[in-house]
């Protein structure tokens, strides 16, 4: 073999091998009580988590840069699992670290990232999950629900259970569906979409993102609707015994219970709509500036 | 020499009469002036700022300390901050001086004293607003200029009704908003972005 030829195979090599010896590929593992809290936080790339029968934590992790380190701490109570990404190099590399964990049903969950994308299956404990940028996706059963992005998208499925979901986005959309203890939901531009069954508390507000809620109310159930020049529209499962308080700056009003908004003086604009819905009981308030509002039963 | 009859023993004949007589016999007020007198009878004399917007006043009051004094604690806890990418300051670094607070209009309630609260937070949140990517940073910085839009067309709505509960809560909803736009880049992926 030619000096030359020798070269070109080596250079050939070193090019195959670069990434495999760049990435780290690391497991690691932890007893732990059934309802330890699992700490994650990660720059970029991916945190799946997946709840399993086992009092165990297992962490499969893929960091494609030989730069970032990886801590995993853990007691019986807390595993605390950290990518620690070089200075400089923690939103403009192309370098993911993906971080595949099995935790057990009952933990409780805190993750929070910049960029990566959190995905959530099967964990019944308490969530407290937030992203910069990234999708954040989970169930939600009886325990409590945090979700919180900048500009990534939130989708949160409920099982039925009475968990109480919050949600907080600024640009990114929000969608929840599936629960049945309560619900609250702010945004900035985003829209929230949400389907809640027998709620007691509902609450959304935007300034500019459009609220669209299905929901059937508890007899006891408070819900309240707020947007600047976002449309708000409810819909509620029938049959719907509440009392609705609604008003509009300069949004129109849509009612197809019957009722027509009327205006609320005769020297200001606004409009506004009260009436009471069947036996009453449950209580509807819906605000705007300049956003439609939409109240229905189907 | 002609003599005009004027005064009220020659109604018939008085042009100025004749005139105030074409008159409309009500004259409506700009706006409904009865709730801002019920407002200031039922207020308290030296309410100002946020305090007379009442309860709803002191629940964003008291969101707006538990912020300050959440964000300061952070900002003592939290380790030292490294400089700033050089390629980042040199080419991003008008985005965020750029970067002003939502300026509330005339006749918002919301006082100097409140404001200037809030303002203290801005330099954490431009420092941190510097460490998000550039698509993340445009997207708070168009979301602020939307919060901004939506405070002017509040404003403007004040001066037709200044004393519109409507318009003060979403007043309030509006400067909340801000407020948690700012904790939110303030703390977003702290763990994350703590470097070795």
């Amino acid at each position: 073999m030619s000096t030359r030829m020798a070269l070109l195979t080596a250079a050939s090599l070193a090019v195959i091998a670069g990434p495999a010896i760049a990435a780290q590929d690391i497991s690691k593992r932890a007893s732990v009580a059934p309802d330890a809290s699992v700490d994650v936080s990660n720059v970029q790339g991916r945190v799946d988590v997946t709840a399993w029968d086992r009092n165990e934590v297992e962490l499969t992790a893929l960091l494609e840069s030989d730069e970032d380190k990886l801590e995993f701490e853990a007691t019986e109570r807390q595993v605390r699992i950290r990518v620690n990404r070089p200075e400089g190099k923690y939103h403009d590399s192309d370098d993911d670290a993906i971080l595949t964990l099995k935790v057990p049903k009952g933990a409780r969950l805190i993750v929070g990232t910049v960029s990566a994308d959190i995905t959530v299956n099967g964990v019944r404990g308490e969530q407290r999950l937030e992203s910069v940028s990234g999708t954040v996706d989970t169930q939600a059963y009886d325990a409590p629900v945090t979700l919180e992005s900048v500009s990534g998208e939130i989708v949160l499925k409920g099982n039925g259970g009475k968990a109480r979901v919050s949600t907080e986005n600024v640009s990114g959309s929000t969608i929840v569906s599936g629960i049945r203890g309560g619900y609250e939901g702010e945004a900035v531009s985003g829209n929230i979409t949400a389907i809640v069954a027998a709620v007691d508390r509902l609450r959304a507000g935007s300034i500019s993102g459009d609220i669209e809620i299905n929901a059937e109310l508890t007899s006891a159930a408070r819900a309240e609707l707020e947007s600047i020049s976002g449309t708000v529209e409810l819909t509620l499962k029938p049959p719907v015994n509440a009392e609705f308080d609604i008003e509009s700056f300069s949004g129109d009003i849509e009612n197809c219970f019957g009722q027509q908004a009327r205006d609320k003086s005769k020297y200001v604009p606004g409009s506004e709509l009260g009436f009471t819905q069947g036996s009453g009981g449950a209580r509807v308030i819906i605000q705007t500036l300049s956003g439609e509002i939409s109240l229905c039963d189907h | 020499m002609t003599t005009l009859p004027f005064g009220p023993r020659n109604r018939e004949t008085d042009p100025s009469l004749a005139k105030a007589a074409e008159l409309p016999k009500e004259i409506a007020p700009p706006r409904d002036l009865w709730p801002a007198i019920a407002a200031r009878l039922t207020s308290t004399p030296q309410r100002t700022g946020l305090r007379a917007l009442g309860w709803p006043g002191a629940l964003a009051a008291g969101f707006l300390v538990a912020s300050v004094s959440a964000l300061l604690t952070w900002g003592l806890m939290r380790e030292p901050e490294p400089a700033v990418d050089a390629s980042l300051a040199a080419g991003e670094a008008t985005t965020v001086a750029a970067i002003t607070p939502v300026q509330y209009g005339p006749n918002s309630a919301l006082g100097a004293t409140e404001l200037a609260t809030r303002n203290q937070l801005l330099a954490q949140f431009r420092q941190r607003l510097d460490e998000l990517s550039p698509q993340t940073r445009q997207a708070v910085v168009n979301n602020l200029a939307i919060i901004q839009r939506a405070a002017n067309e509040i404003d403007a709505a004040l001066a037709q009704d200044p004393a519109s509960g409507l318009l003060n809560e979403l007043l309030l909803g509006a400067y909340k908003q801000e407020l948690q736009l700012y904790s939110k880049v303030v703390t977003s992926g702290d763990g994350p972005t703590r470097r070795t």
